[in-house]
């Protein structure tokens, strides 16, 4: 027998004893020699500040296992975690600067946060909940070591640490409905749910991998529309701010100008500009139209905006700003400088004689060389060079050498007469006379090199001979006229030109001056033009909210199924008939027409005061800004900007401005944006109406009415099938263009003034004119919707009255006259005389085109979601039926007594001496 | 299990099973095989039993003496006090089943039980990701959807790759699926996009791959340790429904920084003659030591955990920021509209020729996309993203050689050898 510590009584070889040594005294020291861990009970609010502390000690590791290589499994297992969520965010950040929408933008990271959280939801929804009912136990419970460290209980399957107490214990096995008289209860109970959580977890293994892409992708469309209303009203709520929306007329313009200021202050606003400007602070090449060009780049205010709702409009003003600096440019000319420069190279090879100068200057008459002597006073020369610089300065002449020296010449003081011998001989006189004189000095021995050389420099023998002779004919003396421009000069422009480039590189540091002072002012410019572009693609994107909540209405309301949405997206006149069916279903009942007439009331986005009261704030706030900016934005010593800069200047000023400046394009986006949804609703309500007039006999009533008075050929259901397809089918080509009823005159006119004069049903204009209670809808337009659709219908006869196209026909034309009020002869009138852009916003889209374009997208929606939703389905009930196989009972009976076999107390696996 | 031992050792017919019953008949086959006679000292040999136990629990110690007295027609066991390698303690439940195969093998380098370090490959990576595969679908997951108590952790690892591989099929269904149900433009456009993020997908995975080798190969240069030294680990299975299995797994030596399988490497050292072969190598060549160390695997192994606990955490980060990396690049406009262009004249057969090239042109291309922006914005991230990539790894990798060095000033012995020490 052995008694006592088995090490010092065997005879163990020392090899052994090592192994032993280990075992012994438990040298592994992190295996806790004391374990002190416990079960974590949570409420799901204390999960998630739990989850974020656990999230801070996760970096704290980081750092510490980066800065001193210290950390365990534990730490570096979740350092894994980190890294995936980390490397998500960067991949939803850097993918939402590629879209452009706002709600496109939010998506990114909402599908990001949704599949990290879908990747825990999949199994505590669909497996971990159902398990927890079926036998109470928790797959996912999580344990704190001795350390402290949070940890799953379940995650290694033969390392489950033993933190129930026996009272625990029971619970879990009457939870799991053991009989009480159960051998090995409590141990069967903790292999029990070993074995379940064991089943959930490998059952989300397999079910996850299709499970969290799919159910993260059904979760994304679903809070899609959300997102998309959260989004448009932020934005909405931002541009209200930036006008000033809830402040007093003056406060607003105030605050939009704080607004601008600090954004054009702000960092890495007009970076781009910034950098050019600076580049060419630097500069010290050539002065030349590129450097104006690269110069103007800078200025243009489009440079500065992101978006181009508003750019998109102004043409590119950059040649113009170009010659703007070009211009001021020369008006910091030095002139002192300048001109005593030029004047000096005059004077250079001249010589200077009591305030008279001789300058050889170019003569292509001279008798020899090419050039003669002029005697000028300086003072004129002086006058003559200052008058040409001093042009320069205001931009009259061009800066550069060519253009200097050209309008130096054409100087009337620089003129002088000069007399000339060889006038009055004949040039054959004069050549006899050269022969003469070759043949002299031929005879003295010269070689014809010499004489041609001795003629070219000038022989004064010759030039007496032309005198003698010039004076023999006696008293004709001609005199011409000379520039007093240096000969050296004239025939080599480079001194010039070294002159001007020098004067250029002096006076740039002084220009760039200016330059950065004008900068400044153009980017407050652009800073304008920025922040209202910002508050128009808000309202834009409120507009296209509009667009797709009529479009949703229509088709919730329609619920077309899955054939006839192919049906729909491929053939347009379908999906016309289709429509015209069921509005015609609609119309016929009460219940259904009200409610359709109501959900397209509900579609905007912003009341119709909302949207006039931004338009006109912005437009004042720009107007008030830009002159504010045009007279040095405030800053002290600032005049605003250089006379030169004239593009800038007209740009932001207020009379010409609102035509053709930026208050003329904020003015245009208002007058086109807004109609154009306007007209897409107004439409779909007026068709709506059509159809109830035809239903309930209102139509045939007006038909009638007008048929008794002047009978007309065609049926009435040539009229209504006509009705239909201006309402349903016509484009705004077809209301301008091929309104083909145009020759036939009296139908003609019955066509548009039922259609579009008489009144509309009383169905509908009790609807759309009774006043709702609805808090939602307490500052919707109601009241003022129904002037608006008599509007619209007056407009729309308007624009398909056009006569002058109908030139079979004059008598055709459609006139106010027809239209007893006054306020729709003049929408009338106005509409009729406006430019096609605007008429065009007035017809909105076509129902047809409207169903048309938009089946197409239904009918993808609902493909994808009858491929998916499919799966979804079916991966949950794979999921719920195999858990019919967990938790499965396991030799349960070997524990148990059945007293008729074994009487004695045995268990029925047999065994005795049963520890209880 | 908390079911005590001592109590069923006594029970013979606890466990179903035909096994032949008690130590000593296990013993028995091992002395018929080694034709050795048993010896005459019975009582010595049962004295040194116990020795051969792993077990140092009193209650098995007198139940084997129990055991062993009960059992007195048998020869008695003959064991051998070698190494325990070549005589593993034997199984000491009785009525077990068969007996696994690896355990009473003649001679002494025999591996064919124990864990070994195998070779690394470039192919070892892609069998280990294969059998892993293969034995998720048709024995993990089986095994754990039965509850199996041999279902271990590395088993749940395992199977995590089917959710991997599964869930990036699955996203690019989601975005491509649908597709073909679409009139001819949606169906375009809706296919470029699909092209996006299937590449994204693919990209994602690949980037990652790249990165954890970018780090593994620079930690192995910058350190000499490979961190992902693959050994083979045979695992002797616990019985159940009647069987008993060995399994094989794959595993890392440098997989747990809290224990290292330092004992592979000195066993792969003792068969190469030097036990402390591998720390040797790294001190000589990594660490700039001249002279051989004392205690080689003393200095070397703290050095090596701090420098792999760094690697890992680096590697975490790095790997999932050159994933987002990739999947920027893969929704570069490139990858929409050029890649994989099957159109009716040149086909699918042609297309997939030249896929390699079209692939490397087209990514070229995107990458420097990514790097300029399309807008002023994107461009800032993009930079953003990739610089972040890159410092993560270099600095990571930096940071791992960061205190990887000996002190060179070992401490020098005070003992003068040329004296003679007398004994007062």
């Amino acid at each position: 027998m052995i008694y006592g510590n088995p090490t010092e009584k065997l005879n163990i070889q020392a090899q052994d004893n090592r192994v032993y040594e280990q075992l012994l005294n438990q040298s592994h020291t992190k295996t806790a020699q004391n374990p002190r861990g416990s079960l974590v009970h949570r409420n799901p609010i204390q999960s998630v500040a739990a989850g974020v502390k656990n999230t801070g000690k996760d970096i704290v590791n980081l750092g510490r296992a980066l800065k001193d290589g210290d950390a365990d499994d534990h730490s570096l297992g979740r350092l894994n975690d980190v890294g995936m969520k980390l490397g998500g965010l960067g991949i939803a950040a850097y993918l939402a600067t590629r879209k452009a929408a706002p709600k496109a933008k939010v998506m990114e990271f909402a599908g990001a946060a949704v599949f990290f959280s879908m990747m825990h939801l999949w199994q505590k929804i669909f497996i971990a909940a159902p398990i927890k009912a079926r036998f109470g136990v928790d797959i996912n419970q999580k344990f704190t070591d001795s350390f402290g460290r949070e940890k799953e209980l379940y995650q290694d399957n033969q390392y489950v640490p033993q933190l129930r107490s026996n009272e625990e214990l029971d619970h879990l096995a009457d939870k799991l409905g053991l009989p009480k008289d159960m051998a090995f209860r409590r141990e069967y109970a903790q292999e029990q749910e070993r074995r379940i959580a064991l089943q959930g977890r490998t059952l989300n293994m397999m079910t996850a991998g299709v499970g969290v892409p799919v159910m993260t992708a059904l979760a994304c469309n679903r809070i899609e529309k959300y997102i998309d209303n959260t989004v448009i009203n932020h934005g909405l709520n931002k541009a209200k701010t930036t006008v000033g929306f809830d402040l007093s007329e003056a406060d607003a313009i105030e605050h939009f100008s704080n607004v601008v200021n600090s954004r054009a202050k702000s960092a890495g606003f007009g970076a781009e500009a910034e950098n050019i400007i600076k580049q060419y602070s630097g500069h010290t090449g050539e002065v030349d139209q590129a450097f104006f060009d690269g110069l103007a780049k800078a200025f243009n205010p489009a440079g500065f905006v992101e978006g181009n709702k508003l750019t998109k409009e102004i043409p590119d003003l950059t040649p113009k700003m170009a010659a703007d600096l070009k211009n001021l440019f020369a008006s910091t000319v030095d002139e002192t400088a300048l001109s005593g420069s030029v004047i000096d190279l005059f004077m250079k090879k001249s010589a200077e004689n009591n305030g008279v100068i001789t300058m050889k200057v170019l003569d292509p008459e001279a008798v020899s060389g090419g050039v003669s002597n002029i005697d000028i006073d300086k003072s004129k020369l002086e006058a003559a060079i200052q008058g040409v610089i001093s042009r320069v300065k205001t931009g009259e002449v061009e800066y550069n050498a060519e253009s200097i020296l050209n309008a130096i010449k054409n100087e009337e003081g620089l003129l002088v007469q000069v007399q000339s011998a060889s006038n009055g001989l004949d040039a054959s006189v004069v050549e006899n006379l050269k022969n003469i004189r070759t043949e002299q000095l031929l005879g003295e021995g010269k070689t014809m090199a010499e004489i041609a050389d001795i003629l070219k420099n000038g022989d004064s023998v010759l030039e007496q001979m032309i005198k003698d002779e010039a004076d023999m004919f006696g008293g004709v003396v001609s005199s011409r006229t000379l520039r007093a421009v240096p000969a050296d000069v004239e025939a080599d422009i480079s001194a010039v030109k070294n002159i001007i480039e020098q004067a250029k590189k002096d006076q740039l540091p002084g220009f760039m001056e200016k330059v950065k002072a004008n900068f400044g002012l153009a980017k407050s410019t652009g800073a304008v033009l920025s922040s209202t572009e910002d508050v128009i693609k808000a309202m834009d994107n409120s507009f296209g909210k509009e667009y797709f909540n009529i479009v949703d209405a229509l088709f919730d309301t329609l619920k077309p199924d899955k054939k006839t949405l192919e049906m729909l997206r491929s053939d347009a006149d379908f999906a016309s008939e289709y429509i015209q069916k069921a509005f015609a279903e609609i119309a016929a009942d009460d219940a259904k027409y009200e409610e359709l007439i109501n959900k397209i009331k509900n579609t905007p986005v912003m009341t119709d005061e909302t949207r006039g009261k931004m338009i006109s704030r912005i437009i004042d706030n720009c107007r008030e800004k830009l002159d504010l900016i045009r007279n040095g934005n405030g800053a002290k010593g600032s005049t605003g900007f250089d006379p030169n800069m004239k593009t800038l200047i007209s740009l932001t000023d207020r009379a010409e401005s609102s035509a053709s400046g930026l208050l003329g394009t904020i003015e245009k986006y208002a007058a086109e944006a807004i109609p154009g949804i306007d007209a897409t609703k107004n439409r779909v309500l007026l068709t709506l109406d059509l159809e109830r007039r035809i239903s309930d006999g209102t139509l045939k009533a007006q038909w009638d009415a007008l048929q008794a008075a002047a009978p007309v050929t065609e049926t009435f259901e040539d009229f209504v099938a006509n009705c239909r397809n201006i309402l349903y089918n016509n484009t705004p080509n077809d209301f301008s263009n091929t309104h083909y009823v145009k020759q036939n005159g009296t139908y003609f006119e019955r066509l548009n003034d039922i259609l579009f004069n008489k009144p509309m049903s009383d169905k509908t204009t009790g609807i759309l004119g009774a006043v709702k209670e609805n808090a939602q809808n307490a500052d919707n337009h109601a009241k003022g919707l129904v002037e608006k659709l008599n509007e619209m219908r007056i407009s729309l006869m308007a624009i398909g009255s056009n006569g002058t196209k109908d030139y079979a026909n004059r008598g055709n034309v459609l006139d106010a006259g027809m239209i007893s009020d006054d306020n729709l002869k003049q929408v009338f009138n106005d509409v009729a005389g406006s430019t096609c852009s605007v008429k065009f916003q007035k017809v909105g889209k076509s129902i047809k085109n409207l169903i048309f374009e938009n089946g197409s997208q239904k009918f993808n929606s609902k493909t994808w979601m009858r491929i998916f939703a499919p799966i979804a389905l079916g991966l949950v009930g794979v999921t719920f039926l195999a858990q019919i196989f967990i938790g499965r009972d396991h030799d349960k009976h070997l524990y148990m007594h059945d007293s008729q076999t074994n009487p004695n107390g045995q268990l029925n696996s047999g065994a005795v001496n049963v520890n209880k | 299990m908390t079911l005590k031992i001592g109590n069923n050792l006594n029970n013979f017919q606890t466990f179903k099973g035909s096994a032949p019953v008690g130590l000593s008949s296990l013993n028995a086959a091992y002395i018929r095989n080694l034709g050795i006679q048993a010896p005459q000292n019975a009582a010595m040999q049962t004295a040194q039993a116990p020795a051969a136990q792993y077990t140092p629990s009193v209650q098995a110690i007198q139940t084997t003496q129990m055991h062993s007295s009960v059992q007195n027609a048998q020869p008695a066991p003959v064991m051998q006090p070698n190494s325990a390698i070549s005589n593993p303690m034997p199984a000491y439940m009785p009525g077990v089943g068969a007996v696994p195969s690896g355990y009473f093998m003649p001679g002494d380098n025999n591996h064919g039980s124990e864990d070994k370090i195998i070779k690394k490959t470039p192919w070892t990576g892609a069998r280990i990701m294969a059998d892993k595969v293969t034995k998720d679908i048709f024995v993990y997951a089986p095994k754990g959807m039965q509850g199996s108590k041999n279902s271990n952790f590395y088993e749940y690892l395992s199977l995590g790759t089917i959710p991997y591989i599964v869930g990036s099929a699955m996203l690019i269904a989601t975005s491509v699926a649908a597709t073909k149900f679409f009139n001819p433009n949606d169906a375009k456009a809706s296919g470029m996009m699909g092209k996006n993020v299937a590449m994204g997908v693919i990209l994602y995975a690949a980037m990652k791959w790249a990165a954890n080798k970018v780090m593994n190969k620079g930690t192995q240069a910058l350190t000499g340790v490979d961190m992902e030294m693959p050994y083979k680990k045979v695992i002797n299975e616990l019985p159940e429904n009647g069987r008993e299995k060995v399994v094989t797994e794959f595993h890392r030596v440098f997989e747990s920084v809290d224990f290292p399988r330092w004992d592979l490497i000195n066993k792969q050292g003792e068969e190469n003659g030097n036990r402390y072969e591998y720390y040797d190598k790294i001190a000589k060549d990594k660490l700039g030591c001249e002279e051989p160390l004392n205690a080689p695997d003393q200095v070397v192994q703290p050095l090596i955990k701090q420098a792999l606990t760094k690697a890992m955490a680096a590697r975490s980060i790095a790997s999932f920021l050159w994933a987002g990396v990739g999947v920027a690049i893969a929704s570069q406009k490139p990858f929409a509209e050029e890649f994989l262009n099957f159109s009716k004249n040149s086909g699918i057969l042609n297309t997939l020729k030249h896929l390699p090239r079209n692939f490397a042109e087209v990514f070229v291309k995107s990458a420097k996309q990514l790097w300029n922006g399309s807008t002023a914005k994107s461009g800032m991230v993009g930079k953003g993203l990739i610089i972040a990539a890159g410092a993560s790894t270099i600095l990571g990798l930096l940071n791992v050689k960061r205190g990887y060095k000996i002190d060179k000033k070992q401490s020098e012995t005070k003992i003068d050898y040329k004296k003679d020490y007398v004994e007062n």
